[in-house]
This record gives C-alpha cells, sequence and structure tokens, in this order.
C-alpha cells in the first residue's frame, strides 16, 4: 500500500538520481562527453533507483533499459514511460511494482531505531564471542597441540553457536533480509555438529579435524559478524570487510564443511554402539528412533545442500560486489 | 482491439501487440498469444492487468470473462504476463500422489522380508488382526481417493505447477512409508480390541461422510467449470465451512486410535494443519464474497473447519 509518507520520500529520493535514456546507435566509441552531452540535450526520464553512485550518467545498455523504461537493475522496477518523461513523470501510474517495500527498506535503514540497534549489539557481541573462540584455539594450537582445541574453546564455541539461533528467528520474522532457506540449513547443520558430534561424543574431540573446523568456522564468523555490525552501527563497511566477507567463503566453505562432515562421520561407529539419543521397538506408542540412521541421512542432505550453498553465496557474491556504492542498499 | 502483452520487467512477450475483434474474451487473448509463442499454452500464462497506485495484488483476468470488462476503452491495453512454469492436469497430480501409498504401504504388510532384510530386525513371527484391517483400511481410503479423482471431483482450477507434482509426492510418498513402516513392524504392539474396533469404526463413518461431502462439492458447479463461487448447504455443510476436511480429520482420527504409532499422529497433525490453513482461506473467502450487500445472499454463520474448536 502507498502511503502519502512513502510516496513523498520516494519522491525526495528519486528527485537526486541521474538521467537515463536511450542512446541512439553511433559509429565508433561513445565516449564519456559524448554521452552527458547527450543526457544533457535530450532528458527522457528520470530514473528513481539508487542502483549506481549518484551522478554518472549511464547507457541504456549499462542499465538494460527497453524502450518502455523499465531499469531492469534495481529492485525498484519503475516504469519510465517515453511519453511522460518531459514532465519527468517517474512516478507514473503504472507499473509501480516494488516501490513501497524498496522505500520502505531505504526508510528502515536510514533511520535510527530499535530494530538497528537490536542488530548492532546482536552483531558486535557474537563477534566478540567468535573471536574469543578463534584466539583461544590459535593459543592451544601454539602450546599444547590440536588435541587441546576443543578443551580451550568449548563453552564460547557453544554459546555462539546456540546463539546463532537468533538469526533464524530474525530471518522469520523478517528483521532482516537474509531468506529462511538460506539461514536454516546452515545454522542447523553447525547446531548439530556442535551439540549432537562434538559435544555427545567424546571422542572426537581430539581429532585434528576440530583444529580444522574451528578455525573455518571462527574465521567466517568474525568477519561476518563485524561486516554486518558495521552495516547496522554505521550504515556502510568498508572495503576490504566486504570484499572478505565474499570472498573468504571460496575457501572456507569447503574447509568448514569438510570438518562437518569428517567429523560426523568419525562419530557414526560410537552412535551405533552406545545406542545415543535412541528409542527401539517394541513400546506403546509403536515408535523407533535411531541416531545412527538420521545421522547418515544428514550427511546424506550435505550432497545437495552444499552446492545449494556455495552458488547462493557466488550468487549473493556478484549481486553485492556489483554495487559501487557503500551506503546501505 | 490491440493487446500489448509485457514481461514483469517490461519485455515485451509479443511484438507488436496482438489483435482481436472487440467482443474477444479473456481466452481468445490466450490463445492467440499461445499460437504467436506456442511455448506458452493457454493453462501456463497468467495475465493481469498492471498495478495501480494503492493496489496491494494486480487484477488478475478471469477465465470466461469477456476483455471489455478489463479495459476502459475499446482500443485495448496493456497485459502482464507471468509464465506459470510447466502445468500438470489436477488429475495426474492426485493420480500420482494417491498411487503411491497404495502401492508402497501394502509392500511393507506382504512382504516383511523387508524389515530383515534392509534393517537387520527380527522376522515377524505373528501378524495381528489389527495389522491386517488397518492394511485393508488403508487401502480402501486411497482407492476412494483414486477413485473420486476420476469420478466425483469437479476443479476450480485445470491446471497444477509442475513443481507440486515433486512436492506433493514427496509429502504422501514419505508419511506413507513412514506409517507403514511402524505398523507392520514385527516388533509392532497392537492396542486392546475394544479401542481397535472403537477407532475402526470411527475411521469407516467418516470416510462414508467424507464420500457424501464431496458428492455434495460435486453438485455446487456445473460440470463446464463456469461456476463462481456457492455457499454451499446439506449435510455437515450447514454448519461447518468445509466439512469435507473435517471428515477427512477425524477419519484419520479413527485410524489412528486403532493403530497408535507416532507416525500416525504425525501425519494427522501435518494433514489437519495443512487443510486448516485451506479451511481459513476458503471460510475467508466465502464470507468476503457474500457480505449480504447488493443483492447477495449473507454467508451464515458456521464453523470453520472443526467443531468445537474452530
Amino acid at each position: 500500500m502507498l502511503s502519502r509518507k512513502f510516496r513523498e520520500k520516494s519522491i525526495a529520493i528519486a528527485s537526486t538520481r541521474r538521467l537515463v535514456f536511450k542512446m541512439p546507435k553511433t559509429k565508433g566509441k561513445t565516449t564519456m562527453a559524448m554521452r552527458k552531452s547527450r543526457a544533457a540535450a535530450k532528458p527522457w526520464a528520470v530514473c528513481p533507483c539508487s542502483c549506481r553512485g549518484e551522478g554518472e550518467v549511464a547507457s541504456c545498455r549499462e542499465l538494460r533499459i527497453n524502450r518502455y523504461g523499465w531499469c531492469r537493475v534495481c529492485p525498484a522496477r519503475k516504469l519510465i514511460r517515453k511519453r511522460e518523461a518531459p514532465d519527468l513523470g517517474f512516478l507514473s501510474e503504472n507499473g509501480h511494482l516494488r516501490e513501497a517495500s524498496r522505500a520502505k527498506a531505504l526508510a528502515m535503514a536510514d533511520a535510527w531505531s530499535i530494530r538497528r540497534v537490536y542488530l548492532a549489539l546482536y552483531n558486535c557481541i557474537l563477534c566478540a564471542g567468535w573471536a574469543s573462540v578463534l584466539v583461544r584455539a590459535l593459543a592451544a594450537l601454539n602450546g599444547a597441540g590440536y588435541s587441546a582445541v576443543y578443551d580451550s574453546i568449548e563453552l564460547p564455541l557453544q554459546l555462539s553457536q546456540t546463539a546463532a539461533i537468533l538469526e533464524i528467528i530474525n530471518s522469520l520474522a523478517g528483521i532482516v533480509r537474509s531468506p529462511v532457506s538460506a539461514t536454516l540449513p546452515q545454522i542447523s547443520s553447525r547446531l548439530f555438529v556442535t551439540w549432537g558430534v562434538l559435544w555427545s561424543f567424546p571422542e572426537t574431540r581430539s581429532h585434528w579435524l576440530v583444529t580444522l573446523l574451528v578455525l573455518s568456522w571462527s574465521v567466517t564468523e568474525v568477519i561476518r559478524y563485524s561486516f554486518f555490525a558495521a552495516k547496522e552501527a554505521f550504515g556502510l563497511t568498508p572495503g576490504f570487510l566486504h570484499w572478505l566477507r565474499y570472498s573468504t567463503f571460496f575457501v572456507l566453505y569447503p574447509t568448514g564443511i569438510s570438518g562437518e562432515v569428517g567429523l560426523t562421520m568419525l562419530a557414526l561407529s560410537h552412535m551405533k554402539s552406545s545406542k545415543k539419543y535412541s528409542i527401539e521397538m517394541p513400546n506403546a506408542f509403536n515408535f523407533a528412533f535411531s541416531y545412527y540412521y538420521t545421522s547418515l541421512l544428514v550427511l546424506l542432505l550435505y550432497v545437495p545442500g552444499v552446492p545449494f550453498l556455495y552458488t547462493y553465496m557466488i550468487g549473493q557474491r556478484k549481486k553485492s560486489l556489483a554495487r559501487t556504492s557503500k551506503k546501505v542498499a | 482491439m490491440k493487446v500489448i502483452v509485457v514481461s514483469r520487467s517490461g519485455r515485451e512477450i509479443v511484438k507488436g501487440g496482438i489483435e482481436l475483434p472487440n467482443e474477444a474474451s479473456v481466452d481468445d487473448l490466450k490463445r492467440a498469444i499461445s499460437k504467436r509463442v506456442p511455448k506458452y499454452y493457454a493453462s501456463r500464462q497468467r495475465l493481469t492487468l498492471p498495478l495501480r497506485t494503492g493496489q496491494s495484488r494486480p487484477t488478475v483476468l478471469e477465465h470466461g470473462k469477456s476483455l471489455k470488462e478489463y479495459f476502459e476503452s475499446s482500443d485495448g491495453g496493456e497485459v502482464v504476463f507471468k509464465d506459470l512454469g510447466p502445468q500438470v492436469s489436477y488429475r495426474t497430480l492426485f493420480f500420482f500422489e494417491y498411487l503411491g501409498p497404495l502401492v508402497i504401504y501394502p509392500l511393507f504388510y506382504f512382504f516383511p522380508g523387508i524389515y530383515s532384510l534392509l534393517f537387520s530386525l527380527p522376522a515377524r513371527t505373528v501378524t495381528h488382526p489389527v495389522q491386517k484391517y488397518a492394511m485393508w483400511y488403508w487401502t480402501l481410503h486411497y482407492s476412494k481417493r483414486i477413485l473420486e479423482t476420476f469420478f466425483v471431483h469437479r476443479f476450480s482450477h485445470a491446471t497444477s505447477p509442475l513443481g507440486n507434482v515433486y512436492r506433493n509426492c514427496a509429502y504422501y510418498w514419505l508419511f506413507g512409508a513412514f506409517i507403514a513402516y511402524f505398523v507392520n513392524h514385527p516388533l509392532y504392539t497392537p492396542v486392546p480390541d475394544k479401542q481397535m474396533y472403537l477407532g475402526f469404526g470411527i475411521g469407516l463413518v467418516f470416510q462414508a461422510a467424507n464420500f457424501v461431502t464431496h458428492i455434495i462439492l460435486r453438485g455446487l458447479r456445473p460440470a463446464d467449470g463456469k461456476g463462481g463461487y456457492v455457499i454451499p448447504y446439506g449435510f455437515v455443510f450447514n454448519f461447518v465451512t468445509c466439512g469435507n476436511y473435517t471428515t477427512e480429520i477425524y477419519q484419520w482420527l479413527g485410524f489412528n486410535i486403532a493403530t497408535q504409532t507416532v507416525a500416525g499422529y504425525s501425519f494427522l497433525f501435518a494433514a489437519t494443519f495443512i487443510m486448516t490453513n485451506w479451511a481459513l482461506a476458503k471460510h475467508r473467502r466465502l464470507k468476503k464474497l457474500f457480505d449480504g450487500k447488493e443483492g447477495r445472499a449473507k454467508y451464515p454463520r458456521r464453523w470453520v473447519i472443526l467443531p468445537p474448536f474452530l
């Protein structure tokens, strides 16, 4: 629903945008100067999206605009009617497909609110938790060796990982924009390994895979939480942090997942022999549960799950690094 | 009139638009589009008018209506096109999702070797009567469903997206195997006889009631699919909006009272949850449609799905 407040806000935002227009075909290279002069000469309409920085003139090919005037890069997808261009009719009657939600998102991000404070605090605290895990793990490695890593980080790891349940709640409640379909498998597999494998089966704790796992997780999470903390607290993130967040996963996802899968496989024989968390028949409610078989099923789920999450991250990376602006978009 | 067909991102689906007579209907438009772009057969197209300010959802061009009702001028206008993806008829969808449980359940009953082969469990020494009756009951239920799909149900939409085939089949087939595994288990503990008879009795009564509700629903709409929404009357519909779901839920309750498995009860809860969502939507829709104004009937006060709770 387009309330008056959002309409006015959208107009305010849109009026700061730069011109887009359709380029006639010319021979030879189109220089920036040529574009600028054309823009000055023949404006068609204002593209009200903030997908590029302000003050830049873009060619229609960059924005993939067609003759109906859709700017296809920005999620706002405003329809700019050719006919209305001289009036700068960027708020045409038709085609405001996502204006309300776009304006809402922008408004949400700009203003200080309980949501921003909560998210800034949440991300800071978790960043500190994971940093503590990382530091202690490195200290243990330096000192007693890889078999002592788990004992040094058990408590902060369990606290930080369990607190990540709030991410699912944030996603469900709509406080953050990440979809539940991406956060849920990630968090649940982490919790499964932390509690269901490492805590439940102490035999696995002294393996070197624990070190691999803990280092991968803690580095990823420190980068990720500090990225989000900066985004919520300051409204922008330093470029290197942005790059780290969307590039380190190339290495850290495989190493982390190898750690998870490896440790689960190590614990399998112990699950079978100890019959922990399992219910056997016969019983009054005719129910049986085998933790061993369930863990096998979880391992099977990694087969489609890992490519899904990996390609999701690659997609996020493309989307995010394409945005040149430092602003919260 | 000339109709321009664009996608939601603004790209023209049919170059140059489509010329139609002024009296053309929505179906004529869909046919014309599929002639120009053969990939998009009519059931795959979703046509709406462009979104206006203040609207949260666009106006859909409905089957059977004339294009004049949607465009202000007889010169035509613009429609927004959405590809719904490959479609499958509802009959096909229902047939495959019900075929799974019909086939899978008896496998566990007639081939107890599965338990020793796949799960290294002891061989079945005794088959309890309740297990036999449960198998007959289950077979009866799903055969009834398949027969209703072909001879009783009248569908409001002709097709369903292909993705629903995978999703629905997974739901029915996996739950079917889950329940079948536990009821036919070699270490199954039967309930007392009285409870078994009570459970199956309730189940059979409500299965029959469910069949009656489907016959009533069939009578609400004419065969050619042109009917709109009608207030249902008769039998349980006099006091429950979705009596068909009610009878279905109570019928499964009967089965679970007789067989008593966690698997069966979890299926009951899942089915109840799903059907309750549908029932709430239907009840809301009917109340909104039959608001008592402008000569329309007023929707009577009724339970939604589960008297006396909802």
